[in-house]
């Protein structure tokens, strides 16, 4: 009964089985173009390009690699390991502590993050006693993008280009959306001690002592950056260096010239070169049925490849007369799939090839680095958790905003001592950041009197006006541009500041006398917070920054009267280490 | 590798006359003559002679053509900004070899003559080719 059911079930659908095997097939059959010989078509048929470019290989060499190399990764990849090198980048951007931290320089956040920064800093905004930090921060895409960068992964910097294995510009560019930061204390005790003391032997007595309270890294803060607005992508004055793209097109130019004398390594000989231009002219150059309604069809891109274009392998690497005309068999993927044994001519023109696209892949990847380390978020959120010594733990959740604009500054490359151009120039003259931002408890304070979880509100403005000190003689290519900064920072406290406190244990910094021995928690006056700094930072655009700053305010989170106060810091931004160009900034910051 | 040239004129441009023509002979892509030197090149955006804002010139190198190793020809462009540069070269054949840097939407950059017509010298597909030269001789 299941078999005769079976078997009419088969009955039933066999013609729809048939039609959809037939279906299969003939999708099977037509192939798909690569995707760099798509674009070629496509540009074509809108009359940005001409047939003559899709002919010529040193022109179209993307097409050609898709189609002969892009099956034997390995090769590109090889070459891609060769052309690793250590060179110079530069970013600029906050590599400081967030706001809330212990010891930042920053009374207000900045949008973005650096590749990769280290940043120690003295001083303190809002906090009562200045504190020494340090502060280790990256973007998510640091070491993807490195690696592209220094040729030890591929890069496809867009669609048209599909080496495999390769590290997409897409994925890097929402990995540069996210930022994470930890901040350490490293001038309070990282951990308290306690014990007791044996009876006095003379002048000296033996004590025992232990750990007290908990034994985890001592961090004042760690912070989340999530980039809500990217900035707009800025075309670099200076990019990465193109000397190996343009090393490897002259070497594919050679590769598919005539040779200079029989039995050359490099170069076509006569038939071949014979066979390259009629395959040139009549395969594509005045081919009739490249159309250009034919070369905007994009379900016929794979076939008009297949037909014509791949013949070029056929002629370069299998000694074969190309057949141009209409009724041409379109050629199968393994048959344009250049041969593993090649003669001397044969291997430059696969090395040449190779060598063009291993230096775009870098070269790209170094090019797309820049752009995203100097596009600044217009619109960030960040999300700090505080830990600060012997104080309850918050949560700030901040929205950041930053926009540059006034004119451009700097427009004249500074010289280095080798007399080469410097990277980092052209940046905006004025950036304005504003932070709105809530900082909550996160466990509620259950025995202070008029205190909840929303400890207070915040909000901040920051004004840089940026300076060209770069170009300053003798000391100008060290300590690089310049920018002076005026901050407005105001917080309301919801919920006064609290300190928690060990009988027995005195705070570092703060000595408050009459305690009972009971009290496990002081709490100060509550009221809003204005504070005023300026601030002159050295080193914008360069790797190493030196923040100064003094500031005014009418209290801190403890001292209900008004102070001033300095801080100061310096900052190592290690994008350099992971870029291997030489960038330059297109923005403002500091 | 050029574009070959297509000359024509834009109504209400700079008067300044186009210099660069092809090359006769077709061993090079163009000739120019001396006496009109310097010659000046833009980077376009499309084929209206529009500035490029896609791309921008990275590097221009002027190298002395059929010489290997290319000899590099010191002091070329006399001048160069983002989207255009001005060559001063001697009688003899040069290979001018272009570099550019773009954005991810970038699709074609233009080289044209700096002139009062739209004379096209260069075209690179920039998705997949960051670099471009043509040859030029000098008469």
């Amino acid at each position: 009964m299941i078999m005769r059911g079976c078997r009419s079930i088969i009955q039933l659908t066999g013609p729809t089985l048939l039609g959809l095997i037939f279906a299969l097939t003939g999708a099977a059959n037509s192939q798909e173009a690569p995707p760099a010989c798509g674009y070629f078509m496509q540009e074509i048929a809108k009359n940005n390009l001409k047939l003559s470019d899709l002919s010529n290989v040193t022109i179209s060499v993307a097409c050609f690699w898709e189609i002969s190399l892009q099956s034997q990764p390995q090769l590109l990849q090889s070459r891609l390991r060769a052309e690793a090198a250590v060179q110079k980048g530069t970013a600029t951007t906050q590599t400081g502590a967030p706001t809330g931290a212990n010891g930042t320089t920053s009374a207000v956040s900045k949008g973005n993050t650096p590749l990769a920064s280290l940043a120690s800093e003295y001083g303190g905004v809002t906090s009562s006693t200045s504190n020494q930090t340090m502060t280790i921060q990256a973007t998510l895409d640091g070491i993807p993008s490195a690696l592209g960068g220094k040729g030890f992964l591929p890069y496809c910097r867009n669609a048209f280009l599909t080496i495999p294995g390769c590290v997409s510009a897409s994925t890097l560019r929402r990995l540069n959306r996210f930022g994470l930061g930890v901040t350490a204390n490293t001038s309070s005790p990282s951990q308290n001690i306690s014990g007791s003391a044996s009876t006095p032997q003379g002048t000296s007595q033996q004590a025992s002592l232990k750990s007290a309270g908990s034994t985890a890294p001592s961090l004042s803060s760690a912070f989340g950056k999530f980039t809500i607005w990217p900035g707009e992508y800025k075309l670099p004055k200076t990019g990465p260096p193109p000397d190996k793209v343009i090393d490897a097109e002259r070497e594919l130019d050679s590769a598919l010239a005539a040779a200079q004398s029989t039995g050359a390594t490099v170069g076509l000989p006569p038939e071949t070169l014979q066979r390259y231009k009629d395959w040139q002219a009549r395969c594509i150059e005045n081919n009739p049925s490249l159309t250009p309604t034919a070369l905007s069809d994009k379900k016929r891109y794979g076939e008009l490849v297949a037909k014509y274009y791949s013949q070029v392998v056929r002629v370069l690497f299998y000694n074969s007369t190309p057949d141009c005309s209409p009724s041409a068999t379109p050629l199968k993927a393994e048959d344009a799939t250049v041969p593993t044994t090649l003669t001397p001519w044969q291997q430059s023109i696969v090395k040449a090839a190779e060598d063009y696209m291993a230096s775009m892949s870098r070269f790209g990847a170094q090019l797309d680095q820049m752009l995203r380390s100097a596009a600044t978020p217009v619109l960030s959120f960040e999300y700090d958790i505080n830990t600060p010594t012997n104080q309850p733990t918050t949560s700030t959740y901040k929205l950041v905003g930053n926009k540059a604009f006034g004119s451009k500054i700097c427009t004249k490359n500074a010289k280095t001592k080798k007399g080469s151009d410097s990277s980092t120039v052209a940046v905006n003259r004025f950036t304005e950041t504003i932070n709105i931002a809530g900082n909550l408890y996160n466990s509620a304070p259950t025995n202070v009197p008029g205190a909840g979880t929303f400890r207070d509100l915040q909000a901040g403005t920051e004004t840089d006006i940026a300076f060209c000190t770069s170009t300053a003689r003798v000391i100008g290519s060290f300590l690089g541009n310049s920018t002076l900064g005026l901050t407005y920072y105001y917080q309301d406290q919801k919920s006064p500041s609290i300190l928690k406190v060990t009988p027995g244990m005195p705070l570092p910094g703060i000595n408050i006398t009459g305690l009972a021995s009971t009290t496990s928690t002081v709490f100060a006056t509550k009221g809003p917070i204005n504070f005023v700094q300026l601030k002159y930072g050295l080193g914008t655009g360069k790797n190493v920054k030196f923040p100064i700053a003094v500031s005014w305010s009418n209290r801190t989170d403890l001292i209900t009267h008004s102070l001033w106060s300095a801080q100061f810091g310096v900052s190592y931004d290690f994008s350099s280490l992971l870029n291997s160009s030489s960038s330059t900034d297109t923005s403002s910051g500091k | 590798m050029a574009g070959g040239a297509q000359s024509n004129s834009v109504p209400g441009a700079a008067a300044a006359a186009c210099n660069i023509s092809p090359d006769a002979s077709g061993q090079f892509d163009f000739q120019v003559n001396a006496s009109n030197m310097p010659v000046k090149i833009k980077l376009c955006e499309d084929h209206s002679g529009k500035p490029a804002t896609t791309s921008s010139f990275n590097t221009i190198e002027v190298y002395v053509a059929l010489t290997n190793p290319a000899q590099k020809v010191p002091g070329q462009p006399t001048s160069m900004t983002a989207t255009t540069a001005s060559l001063n070269l001697q009688k003899g054949s040069y290979d001018v070899d272009i570099a550019l840097n773009t954005l991810p939407n970038s699709m074609v950059a233009f080289v044209y003559e700096d002139c009062g017509g739209l004379n096209q010298l260069l075209r690179i597909p920039t998705p997949v080719k960051v670099t471009g030269h043509f040859s030029l001789k000098v008469t």
